[in-house]
């Protein structure tokens, strides 16, 4: 392949270039500034190098148990090797697709065949020095932690190590081809929350003997557990039936270019924002409620929006008849949508036109994670019944997404404070018009009172459902739905905090290290703390823990965390309001690409 | 508006991009930020429109300090950067409507001129086509068409000469700026072309390594130039020679 770099030439032209520079003190200044930018965009790739390869290590340790012997610790390893590959990926598509080199190679007369050979040696050699050691060295740990250690068993470790990683490239490059994201998503969400999760230590008392249970399967059908189930079973057996998964090893391994040539064909780099083709936006009948219920809003029943390519005399109309000045229906007007739209101002209805990226869907949501929520309540009551051992999983499941989609936990407003790509800069989306920090704020906590409230019904109940099953049998039957009560409010409470945080995540308070940004972190730091502490002490304060009547200071404890997180709230809006904080989340391209 | 900038400095890191700037403009003037690429002329506008905040120093709006979250100063501006701020899944007129409305600029009789506005500026048949359906120049358009229809005391305006506009865009935008400025408007707008910055603005604001080196009327200017026909081509140039 040809390579898109030529060494000697670029060495050469740094020297000149040098040369140049020292001629005029402006332009060494320039050229010396642009080398420490590319110095620290080297220190912070070292910083990312070091989380890849460090956490998971950690997580690891946490998770595994060695006494187990080899293969439940090789085949965390190989979940690893899994994720890497399902980065590496993700990582390309990147690159191939919305990466400021996407847009710069598509500018040449390359063929996207070389566009997508270059990334793909080049992103082999980066994330391969990256991950590969981590894998192989995480292998040969576990063989000697094993008490195995000899000169095969080492060899075997290096083997399994590589084989791990290739076979995790070669799995992630595959779920792509076949068109499984959504899965690849989902499994590189589960591998997040299993790192952070292990840190705590009852889901790692939980985990582990999960984990123990299911390897014997999982290490058979997961390809990069291959090597290692080979690698463990030779290691304690000797050699064996399962040296027939060398097969599927190989086989797969070698299916890698198959794989890469069907995804160079599918990852075709797409148009830039403007100038879509029209026939991407397909326009949407109107449903019928929809279009009586925008009627009704604007007592303008013959004021029905133009198609898109509506003629001049029709859009004229359209235009003259101020039906475009109206509230945006939202299309989904269901229970909660209704009652969050009866409590906002018509500033507000506009402000949510802004910052949402897409109508709310709360009601639907809310109904859907009903029948989730039931359907796995009955599916662990009937595994329960068939005495399977792991029923209690189901239940685990079920307050997932509760937490995720009926908790207000978001804020529903992210777009306000997403960056917005603006030619050479990316600035905060917020910026472009006149809203304020407390507008926002507002906003948050409206919404977020009414999710509570209608999240409540469904919480309770499912809170009494596991109190009823795992709840102390000295405790009364209300403690379940005070139990979900507490939930409830602890997310409700934890809104002001999270608001904050929102907005700053526009800011450039944690890309740049300032004065103001460091008073943000130290205030936000003891906030987060001292809210989750006193969040803690209201728990056992309502007495669900050992039983009893809850105690005359839950209501004082509840109020001083809410206290808490109100006042980071403002603490926070004192320096927006003071201008503390650039509204410039990426770096400017000019500062990206200035590399001496 | 009368805009004051009091020894504003900004840093990026280490480097300086504005350095201790003094500047008083007056309302109802055009002015064009010229200088190098990194001369800060960019930075200065995303001070001005509260996008970043100045490392030390002040901007006041009529005497009184800016602060980007007062809501009665921050209508009273609108930024254009050259990617302009829109919703891409939304029509024209939503993306009109939208600022309209959060600069409560939306009263009766406004539907006539913003119908004119798309008129002029060939956008009534791409009325209800979303936005990310535009070519670059039409999208810039209605960034544009937001922004005279609202008609804020101050236009803040990145690069609009090169924004994709085709000529009619362009002169219609100039002479809507005109009018404008006529009613007490400001206009402050930055350009690399200097032969339409030298018939296009009332004050030249020159910015060099994130110095202001001059702030004169164009007549001043040309007065004090050799080349009387390349004024502004022959400032920068000069300043480039003179640079330390």
């Amino acid at each position: 392949m040809k390579t898109l770099h030529s060494p000697d030439f670029e060495a050469g032209l740094a020297t000149r270039v040098r040369e140049v520079c020292r001629k005029r003190r402006a332009d060494l200044r320039e050229h010396q500034r642009g080398k420490s930018l590319a110095r620290r965009e080297l220190v912070n790739k070292g910083g990312s190098l070091v989380l890849v390869t460090v956490l998971p290590a950690v997580s690891m340790l946490l998770l595994v148990n060695f006494t187990d012997g080899l293969r439940v610790p090789l085949f965390v390893l190989a979940m690893f090797g899994w994720w890497f590959g399902s980065g590496f990926v993700n990582l390309l598509r990147q690159r191939l697709i919305t990466s400021s080199d996407a847009l710069a190679l598509r500018n040449l007369p390359i063929l996207d065949s070389q566009v997508f050979a270059f990334q793909w040696q080049r992103l082999t050699w980066s994330q391969g020095a990256a991950t590969l050691p981590s894998l192989v060295l995480g292998a040969v740990v576990v063989v000697w932690a094993g008490g195995r250690m000899s000169g095969p068993a080492l060899a075997g470790a290096v083997l399994a190590g590589a084989l791990a990683w290739w076979l995790g490239r070669a799995v992630g490059v595959w779920v792509v081809c076949l068109g499984w994201q959504r899965f690849a998503q989902w499994f590189d969400l589960a591998v997040v929350g299993l790192v952070l999760g292990s840190f705590m230590p009852w889901i790692g008392r939980f985990l582990h003997p999960l984990l123990v249970l299911l390897e014997p399967f999982l290490s058979l059908v997961v390809p990069t557990a291959w090597p290692g189930r080979m690698l463990a079973d030779t290691a304690q057996h000797g050699p064996g039936v399962t040296l027939l998964l060398l097969l599927p090893t190989a086989a797969l391994g070698w299916s890698i270019h198959a794989a890469r040539q069907r995804l160079a064909l599918n990852l075709q780099p797409a148009e830039p924002l403007f100038s879509l083709p029209i026939e991407a936006f397909t326009e949407k009948p109107i449903a019928q409620d929809e279009e009586l219920d925008e009627a009704a809003f604007l007592n303008q029943p013959d004021a029905k929006p133009p198609k898109m390519r509506a003629g001049p005399t029709e859009l004229e109309d359209y235009v003259r008849s101020r039906t475009w000045l109206a509230p945006e229906s939202w299309s989904s007007r269901g229970w909660i949508e209704r009652r969050v739209d009866r409590r906002l101002t018509p500033r507000e209805r506009l402000l949510t036109e802004v910052m949402m990226p897409f109508p709310p869907t709360w009601s639907a949501t809310w109904l859907i994670t009903a029948k989730a929520v039931l359907l796995l309540c009955l599916g662990g009551l009937l595994l329960e019944a068939c005495r399977f051992p792991w029923f209690g999983v189901a239940y685990l499941m079920a307050s997932g997404p509760l937490l995720l989609f009926v908790v207000p936990l978001g804020s529903s407003l992210g777009r306000a404070c997403g960056s917005y790509w603006a030619g050479g800069a990316t600035f905060t989306f917020h910026t472009g018009f006149p809203i304020a920090y407390q507008e926002f704020t507002q906003l948050a906590w409206k919404i977020a009172m009414v999710r509570a409230v209608a999240a409540l019904p469904l919480v309770m109940t499912f809170a009494t459902f596991l109190f009823l099953k795992y709840g102390s049998p000295r405790a009364a039957w209300w403690h379940g739905p005070l139990t979900g009560l507490w939930a409830t409010w602890f997310f409700l409470a934890a809104r002001p905090l999270l608001s904050a945080t929102r907005w700053s995540s526009g800011t450039s308070d944690s890309q740049r290290v300032s004065f103001w940004g460091c008073v943000a972190w130290l205030a936000a730091i003891p906030a987060f703390i001292l809210f989750v502490m006193l969040g803690v002490l209201t728990w056992l304060a309502t007495g669900i823990a050992d039983a009893e009547m809850p105690h005359w200071f839950t209501l004082p404890l509840a109020l001083a965390a809410m206290g808490i997180s109100f006042a980071f709230q403002w603490f926070f809006g004192r320096l927006v309001a003071r201008n503390r904080f650039d509204y410039t989340p990426g770096r400017s391209q000019s500062f990206r690409f200035t590399d001496g | 508006m009368r805009i004051e900038l009091r020894g504003v400095l900004k840093n990026y890191g280490s480097m300086r991009a504005l350095d201790h700037v003094k500047l008083e403009i007056a309302p109802g003037q055009i002015v064009a930020l010229l200088g190098a690429n990194g001369a800060g002329k960019s930075t200065l506008l995303r001070l001005l429109a509260g996008i970043i905040a100045p490392s030390r120093g002040d901007i006041y709006f009529d005497d009184e300090p800016f602060r980007r979250d007062r809501l009665d100063q921050r209508p009273r501006f609108m930024f254009l950067p050259d990617f302009p701020f829109l919703f891409p899944e939304k029509t024209v007129l939503r993306n009109v409507s939208i600022p309209l409305r959060l600069y409560q600029a939306d009263d009766h009789g406004m539907e006539e001129h913003v119908l004119a506005l798309l008129r002029e500026f060939d956008l009534l048949p791409l009325a209800q086509m979303p936005v990310a359906a535009l070519s670059r120049g039409q999208a810039y358009k209605t960034g544009l068409v937001a922004l005279l229809a609202v008609d804020p005391e101050v236009w803040l305006l990145d690069e609009p000469f090169a924004s994709g506009m085709d000529p009619h865009g362009i002169n219609a935008f100039k002479t809507h700026a005109r009018a404008a400025v006529a009613r007490g408007r400001t206009v402050i707008y930055s350009t690399q072309i200097l032969e339409v910055a030298e018939r296009f603005c009332d004050r030249a604001c020159v910015i060099q390594q994130g110095e202001v080196r001059a702030f004169e009327t164009i007549e001043k200017l040309r007065d004090q130039a050799a080349d009387k026909a390349n004024v502004l081509q022959g400032l920068l140039d000069s300043l480039r020679e003179a640079a330390p």
